[in-house]
């Protein structure tokens, strides 16, 4: 019984453990065989973190695989000239410059950081996703819970159902989808996104 | 050559005639050495590896000791020579025509690679069988770098420039042959360091090399004895061509300079040296701690003491004030009574004498004298007890402080020495630009461009030293940029038309006759070395290509200008190295930023160069820094003088010809020496070095204040620009202008004719250099921008342009007979708008025009 508990270990509880010890062999296998039917759909769960974006209940979804940390943001930051209106700046981060973006800001195609002040709001650092995206800290005002996120359920358009106030026509590149009427953001596309922006504004001044 | 002098045997001659050859031999020997050496017996068709004869270098300067054949063979090789000479010139004609359609074609075009090896075959043979070593093996070199090409071992670029030296260097020795009956090894020697220089391995790149292909040291001397003492010398090269995917910095290895070991060596054994004061001083500090851990321990213990001792007076007046004036002497037996008042409700009365007092001083308390302790009271004996703890406290607090200040002393010394042992092994891998000298002074000679004129190197600034990693990185593509400028005389327009052409072909033109001029001027400005290579004449487009993704990488920054005598000059900056910078910390907009003090000649407080500016009417040169940078001014009020007119704060005067820029700073809040490490591809600004990080975790800006000056003049020129077209009633506001860059007269004058007659106001550029130019002064609105142009092409003037702010709103519309997805791609990654092809029907260009205009 044991040997085969691994196989299905992805959905493994206390109840469905006594469960398996009181089924037959045969009702065992069945269920085996059922599970290992629905392994890939299982395997497609990613966790994804909450992000509020603004006081009125704006909020998306982030890969969490595609961050490295959530810390408080640093109290020193440095501003870079010819930084697009949504960057907050540099700070420090392991021995290096880590380039700031006002998350909310960006996606509305903001002209001015909306988080009035960056040490009360939360720093997510992405991770390394592709060798040319480096990490970026992206500020928002507030995190919520982490969702896992069965990918079947996502509904993949390139527009959200109903319009929404924060995310500008401009932005909608970085849409993945959406989650019970949450948008899901496209984690790739979006750092790759901020960094070509960034990088432009240097020739845009 | 086997068939045609089968190998001597010596075995047909008598005793006597062996005896008589070897005298013979004996006596050449001793009358020319060097002949004797490079006289092979085994020569045969093939060049052969199997010399291992030393040549002295200064031997392989000369022509080739060994003769063509022995004197028996000499009547036939000199019929013969004319015959070969004849056919190889006819062969080598062939080779440069097939290379230069190879240059025009857009894509590989494998048929001619083997048509180049087939030809370079046939001369390998026939110079083989002449006895030519050097051809024989510079034709299997072609042979062999073609097929190089064919497989993709090798860059087709640089694959290409190989193939172009190795056709040079054959018909350089075909040349000398000629001219002396003799074959000189020299441009062999030459190309096999080109062929390293460019990490094309021939000899090790094919499974079918035959053992000749390698050439032995002795054929090549010279290139010991030109190369400088550096890591280009001694660094594994790479097997083959580095490709685009590679890492940048692949030297595993660094040299190091004895002399600098050596320092390094001493700071580091000074630094060793410290660590016994060093431990000695912690221990002093731990021992004085301790001591006045125990004082403290005292003063505290008296303390507790004395709390009894308050309470027991206290007590004792009150029972004073009941039982007259009999008072204990001792706290404790006060404390007893007290005690027993308590428990019983009544005063006991105590029997007893008063004491006698001791001596008092005639004002004051009582003398101290241990001796009479019994005379004191117990407060007497406590306040005593109190002082001599105080005392105790205030001495271990100074034994203390005196072993913290050796501690610090000892500890500066560490840190003096510990930034020494850091900035030598920083200088260790620092080396001199002189070590790329011979090299590019090799690719110059060798040029096409060389063998027609007489062309000079000249170099300044060649001591200034670069960190080995940086100068690996920048060696192929310098070199690569030298050979695409000279690679062969580029074919002016004004010199084909001979009118009206560009003042700087009408000086090429005149000065034809004299010598062109390569140079090399080198300058370091703190943590940059400033490089311009120049060239006195127009140069061939694409010379950018090759080094520009390099200087991105190693974060630094070029331009292109026409110099002062008409040609073009590449100014590149790059940064010294990875390590740390010295500078001033300055506040701005509430943050600090470092400048180097390279850049400063000095600080200026009192704003005399501020008036002096107001009189010598040089107010442009004048800048704040909040301005540079555009970032807002911080609100707090400086420590230099306060808010509004009367406020004094400091100004920077920058290290430049007179009259010398001044920079305004906010406040400046002292120096730093800190690691500087460069900003990520997206973050890099003009202007900005790189960042630092000091100790509070402050992100600091490394500032190069001439570039953010420079760019500050360019936005503002762009804005008095704007503005002029912004005034009403001016005719050129309404009406759009375009600039066209074409090196073709009739595609220039056919477009003019077109584009004004659809109204907008046209301009025009004959190749590159002269495009960039007109667009700074012009800033059209539309750039039309052919590929194909001496003078930076297409592409090299796309990428350049990132350079130029000012120009970002200029829009770009390729207009190129290059077709292929691979142009048009590249064209649109370097940020071109439109891409149209040759032919284009007016209607076509005219509506690619108007889209790119109302983007």
């Amino acid at each position: 019984m044991e040997q085969h508990s691994t196989s299905i270990s992805t959905s493994f509880d206390s109840a469905l453990a006594s469960h398996l010890e009181q089924i037959s062999d045969d009702e065992f296998w069945t269920l085996a065989h059922q599970q290992a039917a629905i392994t890939g759909s299982a395997i497609s769960h990613e966790e994804y973190l909450e992000c509020k974006l603004d006081g009125s209940g704006g909020c998306c979804l982030l890969a969490l695989e595609a961050l490295g940390q959530i810390v408080l943001p640093p109290h020193r930051i440095a501003l870079l000239p010819a930084m697009p209106g949504w960057m907050i700046g540099l700070v420090a981060w392991r021995g290096d410059t880590l380039a700031v973006v006002d998350l909310a800001a960006y996606l509305a195609d903001s002209k001015y950081p909306l988080i009035e002040q960056p040490s009360e709001g939360i720093l997510l650092v992405t991770s390394h996703i592709r060798e040319e995206n480096p990490p970026l800290g992206l500020l928002i005002p507030a995190i919520g819970l982490t969702t896992p996120l069965p990918l079947e359920q996502l509904r993949v358009h390139d527009a959200p159902d109903t319009p929404v106030d924060w995310l500008a026509p401009t932005r909608i590149d970085v849409v993945r989808g959406s989650y019970n009427g949450t948008i899901v953001l496209d984690m790739r596309s979006l750092l790759s996104a901020i960094v070509q922006r960034i990088g432009m504004a240097a020739l845009d001044e | 050559m086997s068939e045609l002098f089968p190998p001597f045997d010596e075995s047909q001659l008598s005793p006597e005639e062996r005896e008589v050859l070897r005298r013979f031999e004996e006596l050449e020997d001793a009358a020319d050495p060097a002949s004797a050496l490079a006289v092979d017996e085994n020569f045969e068709a093939e060049p052969s590896t199997s010399s291992t004869s030393p040549v002295s270098p200064a031997a392989a300067d000369q022509p080739a000791a060994r003769p063509l054949a022995l004197a028996s063979e000499a009547d036939f090789l000199e019929d013969m020579l004319p015959i070969f000479a004849f056919e190889a010139d006819e062969d080598i004609a062939v080779l440069r025509r097939t290379l230069r359609q190879i240059e025009q074609d857009d894509a590989l075009d494998v048929a001619r690679l083997t048509a180049l090896q087939r030809v370079a075959h046939k001369i390998k043979g026939t110079a083989g069988a002449i006895g030519c070593i050097s051809m024989s093996t510079i034709a299997y070199q072609i042979e062999a770098i073609s097929r190089l090409v064919i497989a993709g071992t090798v860059n087709p670029l640089l694959g290409l420039h190989a193939l172009v030296q190795a056709v040079v260097a054959l018909e350089v020795t075909l040349d000398g042959l000629i001219a002396d009956r003799q074959e000189h090894t020299g441009a062999l020697g030459e190309l096999q360091a080109e062929l390293e220089a460019l990490g094309i391995e021939v000899a090790a790149s094919g499974a079918n090399a035959p053992a000749l292909l390698s050439i032995p040291d002795n054929l090549v001397p010279s290139l010991s004895s030109e190369s400088s003492p550096s890591l280009i010398d001694t660094a594994p090269e790479p097997v083959s061509a580095r490709t685009a995917e590679e890492p940048a910095f692949v030297s595993p290895f660094v040299r190091v300079d004895t002399r600098r070991f050596e320092q390094l060596l001493r700071h580091t054994e000074q630094m060793a040296e410290l660590q016994a004061p060093l431990e000695q001083a912690q221990a002093q500090v731990e021992i004085a701690l301790k001591e006045l851990q125990a004082a403290q321990a005292r003063l505290r213990h008296l303390e507790i003491v004395f709390s009894t001792v308050a309470i027991s007076s206290q007590n004792q007046y009150m029972w004073l004030g009941a039982m007259n004036d009999d008072q204990p002497s001792s706290s404790l037996v006060a404390r007893i009574l007290n005690e027993a008042v308590g428990r019983t409700g009544h005063f006991s009365q105590r029997r007893g004498k008063l004491r006698s007092l001791p001596a008092k001083s005639e004002s004051g308390p009582p003398l101290w004298d241990e001796l009479e302790i019994e005379h004191f009271t117990e407060s007497e004996v406590l306040v005593q007890q109190f002082s001599e703890a105080i005392a105790d406290v205030a001495t271990a607090s100074s034994q203390l402080r005196l072993a913290f200040a050796q501690l610090h002393d000892i500890l500066q010394r560490h840190k003096v020495e510990a930034a020494n042992v850091r900035s030598h092994t920083l200088l260790l891998r620092q080396t001199p630009l002189s070590a790329l000298l011979s090299r590019l002074q090799r690719a110059i000679m060798m040029s096409a461009l060389a063998q027609s004129r007489e062309v000079r190197f000249e170099v300044t600034g060649e001591t200034i030293e670069i960190d080995q990693d940086i100068l690996e990185e920048l060696k192929n593509p310098l070199l690569q940029l030298v050979r695409s400028c000279v690679l062969e005389s580029v074919p002016t327009e004004a010199e084909e038309m001979g009118e009206g052409g560009h003042e700087s072909y009408k000086n090429h033109e005149n000065h034809e006759k004299q010598v062109d001029r390569v140079w090399l001027h080198v300058q370091a400005f703190g943590h940059e070395v400033a490089m311009e290579v120049g060239f006195s004449m127009p140069v061939a487009g694409g010379a950018l290509d090759a080094i520009y993704e390099s200087i991105l990488r190693l974060n630094g920054r070029i331009f292109a200008q026409r110099n002062k005598v008409g040609g073009i000059s590449f100014q590149l900056r790059l940064p010294r190295s990875q390590g740390t910078a010295q500078g001033l910390l300055v506040r701005v907009g509430g943050q600090q930023v470092m400048v180097p003090f390279s850049q400063v000649q000095r600080i200026d407080y009192g704003r005399r160069e501020t008036e002096d500016r107001e009189k010598t009417d040089v107010a442009d040169l004048f800048y704040i820094l909040n301005d540079l940078l555009r970032i807002p001014a911080s609100p707090a009020p400086t420590s230099f003088g306060q808010s509004g007119t009367g406020t004094v704060r400091p100004v920077l005067v920058l290290q430049a010809d007179q009259p010398r820029p001044l920079v305004e700073v906010e406040e400046i809040l002292g120096s730093a020496e800190l690691v500087v490490k460069p900003l990520a591809a997206h973050l890099r600004r003009d202007g900005i070095t790189g960042t630092a990080i000091d100790g509070m975790g402050n992100v600091l800006l490394l500032l190069n204040l001439p570039d953010l000056i420079r760019r500050h003049r360019g936005r503002r020129a762009t804005t008095l620009i704007s503005d002029e077209e912004k005034q009403p009633g001016s005719p050129e506001s309404t009406r759009q202008s375009i600039l066209v860059a074409d090196d073709s007269v009739f595609i220039r004058q056919s477009l003019l004719y077109s584009l004004r007659q659809a109204g907008y106001a046209v301009a025009e550029a004959r190749d590159g250099m002269d495009a960039l130019e007109k667009l700074l002064v012009q800033h059209p609105d539309v750039l039309v921008l052919d590929i194909e142009m001496p003078n930076l092409n297409g592409y090299d003037l796309l990428s350049i342009l990132h350079a130029y702010p000012e120009l970002t709103r200029v829009k770009i519309v390729m207009l190129t007979s290059r077709s292929s997805e691979k142009h048009q791609a590249r064209a649109l990654e370097l940020g071109a708008h439109a891409y149209l092809t040759k032919p284009c029907p007016q209607d076509t260009l005219l509506e690619t025009i108007e889209n790119v205009l109302s983007r």
